[in-house]
């Protein structure tokens, strides 16, 4: 039995392993992509030297090494889940210096969980993992050695060390050993506090040292020196709550008896089974996943959308329908791309012109995705704005790998070869953008390549070749502006006659609608068709003289569909029932807020 | 004899080794020069320049470099990055001031040594102010991110932050001015809640707030008088538009601009309408070297944007009484644009009163976002007008300060890459001429390759400033604004 019991010891820790892996794989795999895109990792002696060169500097470092690899999900996820019971076995070896019954060890598990639960929030950064990780390792070794003297030397001289590795962590691995100091009592209990006090001296002091030399950055970011969160004005308080947790599980563990009956042991397994199984649920399952789950599924449009998975956009919408702004931009160019944007879009949840093309944010978010659109109608220095903009507004100061590489499109495309150089070279200098940008460099002073590259030779020829200024109160004129100097820009036109369909300016519409171009669809586009017998219904009485070939299955629909609205005293329900795919559903029921233009200024 | 051994296996490897290194029997002479970054080919430099480091472009495997100058010699060995050292550096600028140096450059790419074209370096005796100042910052639209003001030796490589946006909450914050380049009279302007503009004057801070109830909006572009006394400044009602189409990025005007004076001793600010009003938009000012006038920019107002391309500022001067800190009462134009004509933005008068240094674009009043912007030198005793062909580029060369002597000018050039301006130093000889100028070195002369900011407005100084970024945070944090009336 005892056997048993071992092995239940030796394979929950491997259990552990596996299930923050799948969480991370089959779940949240966006929140990792997410983290991947805002950062920009080279693989540069400068590029070390800088970001090392500040207090937890190496394991901001460190934990932007391995986010670059966040771009597999896989990957990323082996990574998280290897940390996270680092964090428990660390935790564990610490706990077995200090006692010997192994009967409540499980619950060392509870600040790795803790940590996962953390992960959960897509403002965590995976530097403060490695930053506890190394605390700990740090601790576990100082258990190491025998002598008191010796220890207490390294105590000393590990806390600046710790300090310029961890960051504040280094609070946490004096803590430990001074509580190991305590429990063990290896050491007088007046020579252990002296050492407390010198601890807590020593501690408080780094950081004065680091500001004293350090001058650009306000104190209160040395007490903390990782980079826990993005937002590094706000103090990463939960982590003093982890710590402090960490403290009381080795507490904990140390003052409850020894269990020595084999049944006991049994029973005391079961309760720290079930109790981490508990905590996992509670703290990760109800908190962590269920509480941002919306937030994962706006990543996954956001990252399909990076990488043009269109039809992987449609298949989630053709789920469950996107209805933030964000994620209805992704499946409207995705519903563009695959050819179905003016036949379908009403399928879906529309929050009005928004959700077509937002308006620009100062934030890191919003213009990423928003960049998107402008890109493939031919806005390219839209474009080029909104991704340098949401890098600019990246909360941790960092670069963001997915701006330099939009930013080197579209100055390929505009032929500023010399700027777009300038990012490729960065890019070379990173793991996995690296072939991207040796092969995106063949292309520079090369005109006819350019020109004939499917995506950046078309997006290049649908350029505005006559200067306006771009205004974000009127993106239908500047789309009527840049459809008029290219009547093949079919991207332009849809995006024109949706945006107008949008703002439910059905006259806009009708008058855009008439305007000639230089291609052709087989049939009318469904929603243009509703749009059309709806004006049409406006000011005439016959249906049938409408000068528009529309389908039948269109008018019969709006016939039933204005029987209803004309005679029903509360036609809402019965229409959404019906007719919530349609353009009349939505020109009448669905509401939706004016953008607010944020106009800021640094000059 | 294991001991012989090693020992003859270690001489013939050594052999083996230095004569890999150094043979250089078969060398092919280029008479191209070699692709040197930065471009110092040919240039004239001040005798108090820190060290000119660069990289060969063609990532040779081994490089020498001979600085072959009238009366000694440094040599300097590398791969692709060649970096002096500080202090052989300083002692043969010492050695060769007032000479034309010759650079032989001989470099093994893939096996094979090439001897390249040899260029010179005028090293000239006139020195140039030792210390820079300028705004690092991302070259963006809307948005700012982190934003420091630094001050760099240039006679070395020694660089320092005088203030930075992490400790003034990430305000946005504006380019530091020096005037007469002077350290002990400066300023520059913080924005947001606790804000003000920061005047330096003989090391003692203030935080001022430059816009009373009258004003439209607080003081901008400005210059501080010889004196100290006054500052003369534009208030500006700034409005920032994107350009559509390639090339053509962001575009940033006035659609209203005033010119105000600021007495430092009495606390007060100075208006007339003579410089004020609707009907002409007047900006960019800056006090005469003697400081009995200022120049200006001034336009006609437009409606705008409509009518951006039309916006052309041309360059006037006003009398200005240091008594009574009045602005005078008549407006002479210097350079007059129609609409036909170009833009001019910047006047920056030499600190010897015979130059007025400015740059021209096609139209507006942001010239560092116009590709086509240039520098233009205006002769105050002749009213000649240079060209400065051998200073402009084809990207913006603009932002532009003199040294102390006259003798040199520093600006900001997006030569290299279109985008990113970097700081170049330009000679002005006894005659007038401008010589090619060179960008501020850098111990590693990578550093531009991977920099994604931009230095905003360098100027010149002839020694430290008296404050540090610690001090900057005290005064935005705890200082009271001084209200001027």
């Amino acid at each position: 039995m005892k056997k048993t019991i071992n092995y239940i010891r030796f394979f929950v820790p491997l259990l552990f392993g596996c299930v923050p892996f799948l969480f991370f794989y089959k779940y949240y795999p966006n929140h990792l992509h997410y983290q991947e895109q805002f950062q920009l990792f080279l693989l540069t002696g400068d590029y070390f030297l800088e970001t090392a060169s500040t207090p937890g500097g190496i394991a901001n470092y460190l934990g932007r090494f391995f986010t670059q690899f966040f771009i597999y999900a896989g990957l990323g996820a082996f990574i998280v889940s290897a940390f996270l019971l680092c964090i428990q076995q660390l935790l564990f070896a610490i706990v077995r210096r200090l006692k010997k019954d192994l009967s409540w060890t499980l619950l060392t598990f509870l600040p790795a969980i803790a940590y996962w639960y953390l992960l959960c929030d897509e403002n965590s950064q995976f530097g403060g993992l490695i930053a506890l990780v190394m605390s700990l390792a740090f601790a576990w070794l100082g258990t190491l050695f025998k002598s008191n003297r010796l220890r207490n030397i390294y105590l000393l001289v590990m806390i600046p060390a710790v300090y310029w590795i961890c960051g504040g962590a280094t609070a946490l691995f004096a803590a430990l050993i001074l509580l190991y100091e305590w429990l063990m009592r290896k050491q007088k209990r007046k020579t252990t506090a002296w050492l407390a006090v010198a601890a807590a001296l020593l501690v408080t002091v780094c950081p004065f040292i680091a500001k004293f030399f350090l001058q650009e950055y306000p104190l209160y970011r040395f007490w903390w020196g990782v980079d826990y969160i993005h937002f590094v004005y706000f103090p990463p308080t939960t982590m003093l709550f982890l710590w402090v947790l960490i403290l009381l599980v080795v507490v904990a563990i140390c003052l409850i008896p020894n269990v020595k009956k084999e049944k006991n042991q049994r029973i005391a397994l079961l309760i720290n089974i079930i109790f981490i199984g508990l905590i996992s649920f509670l703290w990760v399952g109800k908190n962590g996943y269920a509480k941002n789950i919306s937030k994962e599924e706006i990543m996954a449009y956001d990252y399909h959308c990076r990488m043009k998975n269109w039809d992987e956009i449609i298949r989630m919408a053709d789920k469950k329908s996107p209805s933030v702004p964000m994620t209805v931009t992704c499946l409207n160019l995705a519903l563009y791309k695959t050819g179905q944007l003016s036949e379908k879009m009403f399928h879906y949840f529309q929050n009005g012109p928004e959700g077509l093309l937002p308006s620009f944010r100062r934030d890191f978010m919003i213009p990423m995705v928003g960049g998107e659109p402008y890109y493939y109608l031919g806005f390219v220095n839209t474009a080029q704005r909104y991704a340098f903009e949401a890098m600019e507004s990246l909360p941790d100061y960092q670069k963001s790998v997915r701006s330099i590489k939009r930013l080197a499109e579209t100055n390929l495309i505009n032929g500023k070869y010399k700027t777009a150089e300038k990012y490729l070279h960065l890019l070379e200098n990173t793991l996995f953008y690296k072939a991207w940008a040796k092969e995106t460099r063949t292309h520079l002073y090369d005109e006819a390549k350019i020109n004939a590259h499917p995506e950046w030779g078309e997006i290049r020829r649908f350029r505005t070749h006559e200067d306006f200024l771009f205004s974000e109160r009127e993106k239908d004129m500047m789309l009527g502006m840049l459809f008029q100097q290219h009547r093949d820009n079919r991207m332009a036109y849809e995006y024109l006659m949706a945006y107008t369909l949008l703002e439910k300016n059905t006259t806009i519409f009708h008058d855009y609608f008439r305007m000639p171009k230089d291609f052709d669809y087989p049939s009318i586009p469904k929603s243009y068709q509703e749009a059309l017998i709806y004006i049409w219904g406006l000011s005439h009485d016959n249906l049938s003289d409408i000068p528009y070939p529309i389908s039948n299955s269109v008018k019969q629909n709006v016939e039933e569909y204005a029987g209803i609205y004309t005679t029903s005293p509360a036609p809402e329900p019965l229409l959404k029932k019906r007719f919530q795919k349609t353009y009349w559903y939505y020109l009448h029921f669905r509401e939706y807020k004016k953008a607010k233009i944020e106009t800021q200024y640094q000059y | 004899m294991k001991h012989k051994i090693f020992h003859i296996v270690t001489c013939l490897l050594g052999i083996f080794l230095f004569a890999a290194c150094s043979k250089q029997d078969d060398i092919q002479s280029s008479d191209e020069w070699p692709s040197i970054y930065p471009d110092y080919t040919n240039v004239t430099i001040p005798s108090n320049i820190a060290p000119l480091n660069f990289i060969m472009r063609e990532e040779p495997e081994q490089t020498e470099v001979v600085l072959k100058g009238a009366a000694s010699q440094l040599t300097s060995m590398g791969s692709h990055k060649i970096q002096f050292s500080e202090k052989h550096w300083k002692k043969f600028l010492q050695t060769e001031q007032g000479n034309t140096v010759n650079i032989q450059i001989k470099a093994k790419i893939h096996g094979k040594w090439i001897k390249y074209k040899s260029f010179y370096w005028n090293i000239v005796e006139d020195r140039i102010d030792p210390y820079l100042t300028y705004r690092l910052i991302e070259p963006g639209y809307e948005v700012w991110n982190k934003i420091q003001l630094k001050e760099r030796n240039i006679e070395n490589f020694k660089e320092r932050i005088i203030a930075d946006n992490n400790l003034t909450g990430g305000t946005c914050m504006n380019c530091h001015i020096t005037g007469n380049q002077n350290p002990l009279l400066s300023f520059f302007h913080i924005r947001g809640e606790n804000g003000g503009t920061i005047l330096n004057r003989n090391g003692q801070l203030r935080k001022i707030n430059t816009r009373n109830k009258d004003m439209f909006a607080s003081a901008t572009y400005g210059n501080l008088h010889p004196s100290g006394k006054y500052g003369v400044f534009s208030t500006n009602i700034v409005v920032p538009d994107f350009h559509t189409k390639a090339g053509e990025k962001l575009e940033v005007y006035d659609t209203a601009s005033d010119l105000v004076i600021l007495d430092f001793d009495n606390n007060r600010i100075i208006r007339s309408d003579i410089v004020g009003g609707t009907d002409f938009l007047e900006t960019f000012p800056t006090f005469s070297a003697d400081g009995n006038s200022i120049f200006f920019c001034v336009a006609p107002n437009k409606t705008l944007p409509d009518s951006i391309k039309n916006l052309k500022y041309s360059l006037c001067k006003i009398g200005f009484d240091v008594r009574t800190g009045q602005f005078g009462t008549q407006i002479d134009t210097l350079i007059y644009m129609d609409e036909n004509g170009k833009s001019v933005s910047f006047p920056k008068p030499s600190p010897d009163g015979r130059f007025l240094l400015y740059s021209v674009s096609d139209y507006g009043t942001f010239p560092i976002w116009h590709r086509e912007t240039d520098l233009q030198m205006l002769n105050l005793k002749t009213g000649e007008i240079l060209d400065l062909p051998e200073v402009n580029s084809n990207y913006s060369d603009t932002y532009h300060s003199w040294s102390s002597n006259s003798r040199w000018f520093v600006f900001a050039s997006k030569r290299d890459d279109g985008l990113y301006g970097k700081p170049y130093f330009c000679y002005v000889d006894r005659k007038g001429n401008a010589h090619k100028p060179f960008v501020l070195p850098q111990r590693d002369p990578y550093y531009y390759d991977y920099l994604l900011k931009s230095f905003n407005i360098p100027e010149l100084s002839t020694g430290k400033l008296p404050f540090n970024a610690a001090d900057i945070e005290k005064v935005y944090w705890k200082d009271k604004i001084e209200q001027f009336e």
